[in-house]
């Protein structure tokens, strides 16, 4: 009965799609698969390491390290995070509890000071006062105090700045320490590779190549861990928002048009679609593709249909501007103007409509007034109804 | 206090993981992998931070005066002032807390859509903000709590938890708002249910006049959708190297929003007005347009499983996520009752249309990142590997609705039986069964093999199967494609969307009769490296080739070549210009304008081309803008200047020129806009900042109205070619869309004294947009019209569309003492709005338009609001 | 760019000088614990003064301070060829009370801003002190110029010089300490170095940015390490 068309379109459908579709497939499970060994044989590995690191294993129980094991790894500094300058902060003697998770993290190399070696956090401020009390409300540095209550042996300021003997002997001279501002002297990748010995994989996965990267951005671009300024993400501005039009004026200005997105009103982010970090995506969006990003939200969007709109499966971005408008619904261009682009088609599309076609003109026309062309064709991201071949049931 | 890590043991028992869980690994709590439910703010205070951004008058250190920069070279914001913590019990947490509430209230057009499209303002009560957040400084454990209310659709609250660099866990229930019209004015009864029904005293077959006066009384209503969603989340250190994610969300979106309701074009017949042309045109009495109120009751369910490995001894960076996300329709169908006959007379049996929504719908995909550093040229290679699915499997809706198509009736004179097609019976198969598969491979390598130098190949391909397949064929009749538009089509014209191979009636008829399985294939090849000249300048260049083999569409092949040139350089002074320009060229295989034949009635065995042929389906010399010939060029430069200690400016210019190498279809696309900003913020107690931007587009387009007198009359209907009888150039026209936006803004932050702190903002949004036409001669709009309009009385452009809108936000923050302070907050908002597919919507009886029924007056042209509020702010 | 800049600040200057001024030295009492009033130096810049007319006020100084601006006794510090911001900031917060000293309390009060520009510019442009023969293998040079990373000592060199005579300056867009503010140490006596240490340890002397800093860098040095860096430093 049906064979016919439906074998012809068969023969249209992919014959190539499968090729690649398999590939991926098959790299998924055969990293499933392996994925569970691959944990059970991590903390083995991690023991091994751990004991290479030690000089004396004797003092570990199973694979946790205490804080005399750290403590002997690192040169002999005062680590303590200024303990002096908090009243809330007690330095105490160093015991055998368990470290903090962040009382192992290394010292950066600083090539520009080669010869500088670390002097530990309570050099820092007692110079830096101000800054080791504000750095320690943010949550980056929040999070190596927490070690240093307990007198963690963590390496606090250095582990980000690199070893501070030099700077702290001359510390007006360029580049002697690790530093992410303006003026720094310290070259951008060396501050970004940096944070990522910590921040590695995960969102910034993709960071090498990504735009942000190639266009030389370092962390400190939006990042900034010596304050408490924003809610979450310890940022350079109180919101995403504003970091992010700190140079995206003109994306920013489109979120003031007559649609948009909710971002002046404060209920999305920017980073509610764009990982900043990179992704394999040129617009830097959090899926593989567009439509996977909008229909998150939109999800009633994704169908699939039974019939489906060329345009809208194709790109989401064929029809709206994502960020904002002058047009209802966030539309590149009035409707009918809009469908007129692509449907010439023969009869009622391919009419010029005219200013007397609106509901105060001599011709009031539906394809004119209020939704237009939607008033009829209103599924128009795809229809499930057996009627619904052109969207208007 | 939290157990500790409940869900670590829980997943790592479930992976099967035994033993301890060593202690020393590192995780960090990064969002800006998953999309969604990152920000949580509100209109009242969009970075859901205000009120602890008081700067400390200490500023950042002893050491220098002023905030350092960026290394782009943006002030640093001076540091806020940090809350007091208070011991928390005996033990080593301390905690800090704030409650601000108070009382709203708004004034003047409180019900303007653009006040409230995404704000629930209430006059009432209001939480600004609670917080509360507490820590232990020797753990490293922490709880953190925001929450703001504005109203029961506007308000948020996130609990966080966890352990610094361990493990966090995440709690959110939020509303978010959106009103979609103020100025709606729904005919029917029912409006948010499935069924909508006529008012009183109407019943299909009434006259314009009728419908105009009961439409007249019906009352104003809000057309809006409240998204309320909740998830948790965790995320977590498992091993040293090993970090689990796991997050569930539940999305709730409940509503009505503006639909429609077709029952056959209705402009088609019509008449001059009495005075002849250039007078109001007498509105056609067949067909019928409904503008209609649908339901929105959406529940979407997300499930995300990520497990990723930070690269220990393997030296892999690997990971994998997968997602599940589960989409509900609660309400998928919509009835709705007409009050128009679709053809004066007893042959209308139609009383009403049936909709089908948006089937239930489920997502699945899973997703593998790897990437490992190569031991040569400081490489690094990255794979990326994901397979999507997206399945959809909802019983199908009977054709025709048995409530307004009763069985026993006929469509008018065609003979088409009610009976026949008003059962599921009708259907070829029962269930949607629709589902896209997809599989994306990316292979990326970088390299750096000196310090100056890097460069990278990208390769991605990305396949789509779509394999639904439906055929649009009735058991009961035997034949193939539709009734459309409810049975009035078949009314009205007597046109069906129907083929019968062997039948007299139908086996000449041009009808789409299966589904159009659409997939787009996709492989980007990318080749690019950037060469750092001195410190200060690196020049970058990429290539990028996308060949795209979508189908079945107009052209098998697409190849959309990108080469890009990018400058970044610090040699202007102190300042950070990057400049970037790209060049895109787009060609393909030979262009089809009508590649979809396979899914209509002449593929079919059976088919009898009638002596006429069949309707040109669209003018060969069409391109549709995602096919054509582009030809692009943009360029775009930011520069960020340092301007003393206290000062930066920024400016950014770009230009779009975008040529489309078609006369129908889009032309071009070209955009220009300039962008500046000031921001000074000379000590901790002052901040400002000035800003300005202007855009320019323009967007023209083509078209030609095909000459309508040769349909179904003459074989030249069937000439696709531009210029040719069917498609001739006197029919030829063109639109062009010109915009012009304006932005400003100043903020102005100063702290008068520990105790007094104000903001102030002003912004002002301006748009503009004009769209005028050309047209070859008056044969370019539709035949019907020929005897009303005039050349004169068209014109060149539809009224100008304007946008703008003016706010002055101010809040005075004042501090009774070390306690309790006080927030007064005064927003005053005015603009005023003109959008031409709304002119002439003033009053509800209005929307009565001989057979057409709408339903929105559109917004508001002019609007002002003030927004004052009252809020007690007390230190916990 | 720099014209509109300046219109744009002057602007905005207008507008917040007509409100009233928000003092940093004030700082809200209710904040962490810092002292309840210091002069802000960090924005301090280098000042002018007439040496000549500082020379015709200076008969009552050299009582103490010497002919020269060389101390009489070691419980005075030399002041010749200190840095002249340094000098006319430790006036003017010796007359303001934000630094105690029952003698130097007295002098001050009497002199106007201008007799302390005069006095610190004349003492600035004496000849210092000549460098003396440090040990170059003591504790003291040792906490000088290296510190003591173990107990969280930062090197004194880093602002007060490799030789006690000044810091090291490189130009930088970036905001700068005030090094003017900064004195040069060399040649000081052991005994008003020690208690220069002390009083900055204990807080009794807190009354500047500066003060604040030394609090801090003070109270990791030891009795011994005090005693140490003085000798040091009076042989500098």
């Amino acid at each position: 009965m049906a064979a016919t068309p439906k074998g012809s379109l068969v023969r249209m459908r992919t014959r190539r799609a499968t090729g690649v579709m398999a590939l991926s497939l098959a790299a998924l499970l055969a990293v499933t698969g392996g994925l569970g060994g691959v944990l059970l044989w991590s903390p083995g590995a991690h023991a091994q390491q751990s004991a290479g690191d030690s000089a004396d294993t004797s003092h570990q129980p199973s694979s946790r390290l205490s804080e005399s094991d750290i403590a002997r790894m690192l040169p002999s500094t005062d680590m303590g995070a200024g303990a002096s300058m908090h009243h809330d902060m007690h330095a105490h003697a160093f015991d055998d509890g368990p470290a903090t998770p962040f009382d192992a993290a290394s010292i950066p190399p600083n090539p520009l000071a080669p010869s500088a070696d670390a002097i530990g956090a309570k050099s820092c401020v007692a110079c830096h006062a101000l800054e080791g009390i504000q750095a320690s409300h943010s949550l980056h540095v929040a999070s190596f105090r927490a070690g240093s209550a307990r007198s963690g042996p963590q390496a606090a300021c250095e582990s980000c700045h690199g070893p501070g003997s030099e700077h702290a002997k001359n510390p007006a001279a360029p580049g002697l320490i690790i530093a992410y501002t303006h003026d720094a002297k310290t070259p951008i990748e060396t501050q970004t590779r940096t944070c990522l010995s910590c921040h590695v994989g995960g969102a910034r996965q993709h960071w090498i190549g990504s735009v942000h990267q190639e266009r030389g951005l370092s962390c400190t671009d939006c990042h900034n861990p010596m304050t408490r300024q924003s809610a979450e993400g310890v940022l350079a501005n109180d919101s995403i928002n504003q970091v992010c039009a700190s140079c995206h004026q003109d994306v920013r200005a489109q979120f003031n048009r007559r649609s948009h997105m909710p971002l002046p009103e404060g209920q999305i982010s920017c980073v509610d679609c764009h990982n900043p970090h990179g992704s394999i995506t040129a617009p830097l969006l959090k899926t593989d593709t567009v439509n996977e990003t909008c229909t998150t939200c939109h999800a009633e969007k994704r169908g699939p249909f039974l019939f489906e709109h060329a345009p809208v499966g194709e790109n989401c971005l064929n029809c709206h501007a994502p960020h904002g408008s002058n047009q209802e619904s966030l539309l590149v261009l009035p409707v009918p103007m809009l469908c007129q682009q692509c449907h010439t088609n023969s009869d009622h599309p391919n009419d010029l409509l005219t200013r007397q076609n609106l509901r105060n003109g001599l011709a009031p026309d539906e394809r004119v007034m209020g939704r237009s062309c939607l008033s009829c064709h209103s599924n128009i991201h795809g229809s499930n109804n057996p009627s619904g071949a052109k969207f208007h049931q | 206090m939290l157990k500790r890590k409940p869900l670590t043991a829980l997943l790592g028992l479930a992976l099967g993981v035994v033993g301890p869980l060593p202690l020393l690994a590192q995780s960090d709590a990064s969002d800006s992998q998953r999309v969604g439910n990152i920000q949580f703010g509100n209109s009242l205070d969009p970075t859901g931070w205000g009120v602890f951004a008081t700067p400390d008058p200490a500023g950042m250190s002893w050491l220098h005066a002023g905030q350092l920069r960026t290394p782009t070279g943006m002030l640093y914001p001076y540091p806020h002032q940090i809350p007091d913590a208070a011991p928390l019990g005996a033990g080593d947490w301390t905690y800090t807390g704030l409650a601000e509430f108070g009382y709203l209230h708004l004034s003047g057009d409180r019900n303007d859509e653009f006040l409230r499209m995404y704000s629930g303002w209430n006059n009432g009560a209001a939480l600004g903000m609670l917080a509360l957040s507490a820590q232990n400084r020797t753990t490293g454990q922490y709880v953190d709590f925001r929450g703001s209310r504005i109203s029961s659709q506007d308000q948020y609250y996130r609990l966080r938890a966890g352990r610094y660099g361990d493990y966090h866990i995440e709690a959110f229930y939020r509303d978010i708002p959106h009103t979609l019209s103020t100025t709606a004015y729904p005919l029917w009864n029912g409006v948010g249910s499935t069924d909508l029904t006529l008012p009183n005293g109407l019943a299909t077959g009434s006259t314009p006049a009728q419908v105009q006066a009961a439409e007249a009384n019906r009352p104003r209503r809000t057309l809006s959708v409240t998204r309320q969603s909740e998830g948790v989340s965790w995320e977590g250190a498992l091993t040293r190297n090993w970090i689990g994610y796991a997050g569930v969300t539940n999305e709730k979106r409940t509503g009505d929003r503006d639909w429609g309701g077709p029952m056959y074009l209705t402009y088609f017949f019509v008449a001059p007005g009495p005075g002849g042309p250039g007078t109001p045109s007498i509105p056609g009495t067949f067909g019928g347009q409904y503008d209609t109120v649908r339901p929105v009751d959406f529940t979407t369910t997300d499930v995300n499983l990520g497990l990723r490995n930070k690269g220990g001894a393997s030296g892999w960076l690997l990971n994998f996520t997968l997602t599940g996300s589960f989409f509900r329709d609660h309400k998928s169908t919509l009835d709705y009752a007409v009050p128009f006959a679709v053809a004066p007379g007893s042959t209308s049996v139609v009383t009403g249309g049936t909709w089908s929504l948006e089937p239930d719908n489920n997502y699945y995909n899973v997703r593998l990142e790897a990437s490992h550093p190569l031991k040569f040229w400081r490489g690094q290679l990255s794979v990326s590997a994901a397979y999507s699915s997206m399945r959809q499997n909802d019983a199908l809706q009977a054709p025709l609705n048995p409530l307004y198509c009763p069985s026993g009736q006929f469509l008018g004179t065609t003979g088409i039986a009610c009976a026949d097609w008003n059962t599921t019976a009708a259907l070829s198969r029962q269930d949607g069964d629709a589902r896209i598969d997809s599989g994306l491979l990316n292979l990326r390598v970088d390299f750096r093999p000196t310090a100056k130098l890097s460069w990278h190949a990208n390769l991605r391909q990305r396949d789509e199967n779509n394999m639904t397949r439906y055929t649009m064929y009735n058991p009961l009749t035997g034949q193939y494609g539709y009734v459309p538009e409810n049975g009035a089509e078949p009314i009205v014209t007597g046109g069906t969307e129907l083929f019968q191979p062997g039948s007299p009636l139908y086996q000449s008829n041009f009808a789409q009769i299966s589904n159009i399985p659409f997939s787009y294939d996709d492989r980007k090849t990318e080749l690019g490296g950037s060469y750092r000249i001195n410190r200060n300048n690196t020049l970058s260049a990429s290539y990028l080739l996308d060949h795209q083999t979508p189908h079945p569409r107009e052209r098998t092949y697409i190849n959309d070549q990108h080469v890009k040139l990018g400058w970044d350089t610090r040699s202007l002074g102190n300042a950070t210009l990057r400049l970037s320009y790209e060049y895109q060229k787009r060609s393909g295989g030979p262009y089809n304008p009508d590649p979809y034949l396979a899914a209509y009635s002449p593929s079919m065995p059976g088919y009898l081309l009638p002596a006429v042929g069949y309707t040109a389906f669209t003018v060969a010399q069409m391109y549709k803008y995602d096919m054509s010939n582009l030809e692009a060029s943009k360029l775009k430069a930011i520069l960020t200047k340092p301007l003393g200690t206290t000062a930066t400016f920024t400016a950014t210019l770009y230009g779009n020129r975008l040529r489309y190498g078609a006369d129908i279809g889009r032309q071009s696309y070209d955009t220009t806009g300039a962008d500046v900003a000031w921001d000074w913020e000379p000590t901790a107690a002052t901040s400002m900042s000035v800003h300005a931007g202007i855009e320019s587009s323009r967007l023209k387009q083509g078209n030609v109205n095909d000459n309508e007198a040769l349909t179904f009359s003459s074989p030249d209907q069937a000439d696709m070619q531009f210029g040719g009888p069917f498609f001739p150039y006197a029919n030829f026209w063109t639109a062009t869309d010109n915009e012009r936006d304006v932005d400003a803004g100043a903020h102005f932050n100063h702290v008068f004294s520990p105790r007094v702190r104000l903001d102030l903002s002003y912004d002002y949004t301006y748009s503009r947009g004009l769209n005028s036409y050309d047209y070859a001669s008056l044969a370019a709009i539709s035949t019907v019209y020929r005897s009303i309009l005039t050349a004169a009385t068209i014109g060149n452009s539809f009224p100008a569309n304007v946008y703008r809108m003016q706010t002055l936000t101010a809040n005075l923050n004042l501090a009774l003492n070390r306690r309790v302070g006080m927030r007064l907050y005064g927003k005053y908002e005015f603009g005023n709005h003109a959008d031409w597919n709304y002119a002439g919507f003033n009053t509800p009886a209005d929307l009565i338009v001989g057979n057409r029924v709408f339903t929105e007056l559109g917004p508001q042209p002019h609007w002002h609001a003030l927004l004052v509020g009252a809020f007690v702010t007390v230190k916990l | 760019m720099s014209s509109m800049h300046r219109v744009l600040s002057l602007a905005a200057a207008a507008v917040i000088l007509s409100m009233p001024v928000f003092s940093t030295a004030a700082s809200d009492a209710a904040a962490t614990p810092r002292p309840a009033a210091w002069t802000d130096l960090r924005q301090q810049q280098p000042i002018t003064g007439d040496a000549q007319a500082g020379l015709a006020k200076s008969a009552v100084c050299a009582a103490c301070h010497g002919p020269q601006g060389l101390a009489i006794a070691p419980n005075f510090p030399n002041l010749a060829g200190q840095s002249a911001t340094y000098l006319y900031v430790q006036l003017k917060t010796l007359k303001n009370g934000q630094r105690s000293d029952p003698i130097m309390g007295g002098q001050a009060a009497a002199l106007s801003d201008a007799d302390m520009r005069n006095l610190a510019a004349y003492y600035s442009s004496l000849p210092p002190k000549p460098s003396g023969h440090a040990d170059a293998v003591s504790r003291g040079e040792q906490i000088f110029l290296n510190g003591d990373p173990t107990r969280g000592v930062p090197p004194c060199q880093g602002c007060h010089g490799p030789t006690g005579q000044g810091p090291r300056v490189y130009s930088s867009d970036a905001p700068k300490p005030p090094w003017s503010t900064f004195p040069r140490l060399h040649g000081q006596s052991a005994l008003y170095v020690t208690k220069a240490l002390g009083d900055f340890s204990s807080g009794a002397r807190s009354g500047t940015s500066n003060a604040l800093i030394m609090h801090g860098v003070a109270q990791t040095l030891g009795d011994a390490d005090i005693q140490a860096l003085s000798t040091y430093i009076a042989t500098q």
